[in-house]
């Protein structure tokens, strides 16, 4: 017996939508930058980003990230405190304005935000947004140094 | 082949079309509901800080950004971003009550396009959000997740009774799940880390990202176990072994004690609440339903146990 013709185009429909989802979670080649087109249209519209390559490349460095705000008579302070007392969003937003070029504009912007949230009558001369970070060993010498060399802190510094 | 083709596509229209109970599509959407409450009201500091006056995003800087963003058309002051806002919320106090549900997923999938537009700050966890949102919508269309225990189905069918519909609306979220494990398994195989089992030995090493120090453990067993346990049950057990009946209920809990175990060591956001909520697609309505009526009648026999200790009968 053939199926009805509404459910013969919801299987189709379904199908369509799971080769869609599953060419945008290959990983980027020659062969999926050439499929690419096929499917970027259908997730931009429907808003599925399909990345799932979690921890895929775990860092191998051990990082912290610091918003350190500089007052006119020398005094510091961290606006959102330290990297472990802040949520971990504001963590990760941290880290998406430092390591991603296409941010520099928005993680400007964002330091001028800092500044003016204070008072006009205490604002500060020096907005800091840094990553300081400490190389992790490699696993086969981990039984005894962990952390090795540190790597030059990556910073965006706003000064008034 | 031409006969080989035809019976895939009869499975595959089977697969989709067959009847399924409704019961864990509505679970699900009222869990979504609730769990986007929480969430929106968590993300407010953000969508602040970006949509609002004096944020990140002026309308001069989202320009480039696609002309459908509702955020794009709604005045840049504060009370028209605050009511956008709180718009969001009362979506997903319908989606969760099931009243207006098309209407309210329409809604939380528009406007959750708009607030998670945000260049930085959006984790993985945002994107099973937003294709959650999406998913929601497209079952609530057909009337699908709100077709029982929701305001807007029939007297008879607000209650958390049986009630079936094609498959395939709760299909998209299952395949969509088992997607996910599969993919993130396929990307991890990839790399070097991970194929030489001590992956987690540089994950434990991020303490930003730990919420118990575990960065002392560096002994290749226990890092090897956790590594290739992890890579196993993401690309092999979870994609595959959620399919058949008899295995599913052990991957479900082995899921949740994965992601608890996550959530209680490593500050992931967003991730570890909404996985364990994606699962409720492949729930068995019927064996929750029967596990809930022996616990009650558990409850129920002992409240009845007299001083003497003999139970009415």
């Amino acid at each position: 017996m053939r199926p009805p013709r509404a459910s013969t185009f919801i299987a189709f429909g379904v199908a369509l939508h799971v080769a869609l989802i599953c060419l945008a979670t290959l990983p980027a080649s020659r062969f999926s930058q050439t499929l690419y087109p096929l499917h970027a249209w259908y997730l931009g519209i429907t808003n599925q980003s399909q990345n799932w390559a979690m921890y895929q490349v775990p860092d191998q460095a051990r990082a912290d990230y610091h918003l350190i705000v500089t007052f006119p008579d020398g005094s510091e302070e961290r606006p959102w405190g330290s990297s472990t007392q802040m949520k971990a969003r504001q963590t990760y937003f941290l880290e998406a304005l430092l390591l991603n070029r296409n941010n520099q504009d928005l993680a400007w912007r964002f330091l001028g935000q800092i500044h003016d949230s204070y008072p006009s009558a205490r604002r500060p001369t020096l907005v800091l947004l840094q990553r300081t970070a400490q190389v992790v060993s490699p696993f086969e010498r981990a039984s005894k140094d962990i952390l090795g060399e540190k790597l030059l802190p990556i910073e965006l510094r706003r000064t008034w | 082949m031409v006969t080989l083709a035809r019976q895939l596509g009869r499975a595959w229209h089977a697969f989709l079309c067959e009847p399924a109970d409704v019961r864990s599509l509505a679970w699900l959407r009222i869990a979504f509901g609730a769990y986007l409450l929480f969430y929106y009201v968590d993300l407010f500091p953000f969508v602040r800080l970006h949509f609002f006056p004096e944020g990140l995003l002026p309308p001069s800087t989202i320009t480039d950004f696609p002309k459908w963003l509702l955020i794009r058309h709604v005045q840049y002051a504060f009370l028209p971003r605050l009511a956008l806002y709180g718009l969001t919320l009362l979506a997903a106090l319908s989606l969760l009550l099931g009243y207006q549900a098309r209407v309210a997923a329409l809604l939380g999938f528009v406007l959750n396009q708009s607030w998670l537009s945000m260049p930085g700050g959006r984790n993985s966890g945002d994107n099973v959000v937003s294709v959650l949102c999406f998913l929601m919508l497209v079952a609530a269309l057909p009337g699908h997740v709100q077709a029982v225990c929701a305001l807007d189905a029939p007297k008879a069918r607000r209650g958390n009774v049986p009630y079936a519909v094609p498959a395939w609306t709760r299909r998209l979220f299952q395949l969509q799940l088992a997607l996910i494990y599969l993919s993130t398994g396929f990307h991890k195989c990839a790399s070097p880390v991970w194929y030489k089992g001590e992956a987690l030995y540089y994950v434990f090493q991020q303490p930003v990202w730990s919420r118990v120090d575990l960065s002392w453990i560096t002994h290749p067993i226990p890092i090897g176990l956790l590594t290739y346990g992890t890579l196993i049950f993401e690309s092999l057990i979870f994609p595959v072994l959620v399919w058949p009946k008899a295995t599913r209920r052990a991957v479900l809990l082995a899921g949740v004690a994965f992601h608890l175990g996550i959530s209680l060591t490593m500050r992931v956001f967003v991730f570890g609440e909404i996985m364990p909520i994606f699962y409720l697609c492949f729930v068995d309505a019927d064996a929750v339903q029967s596990a809930l009526t022996r616990v009650r009648n558990r409850r129920g026999r002992r409240r009845f146990v007299e001083p003497g200790g003999h139970a009415q009968r």
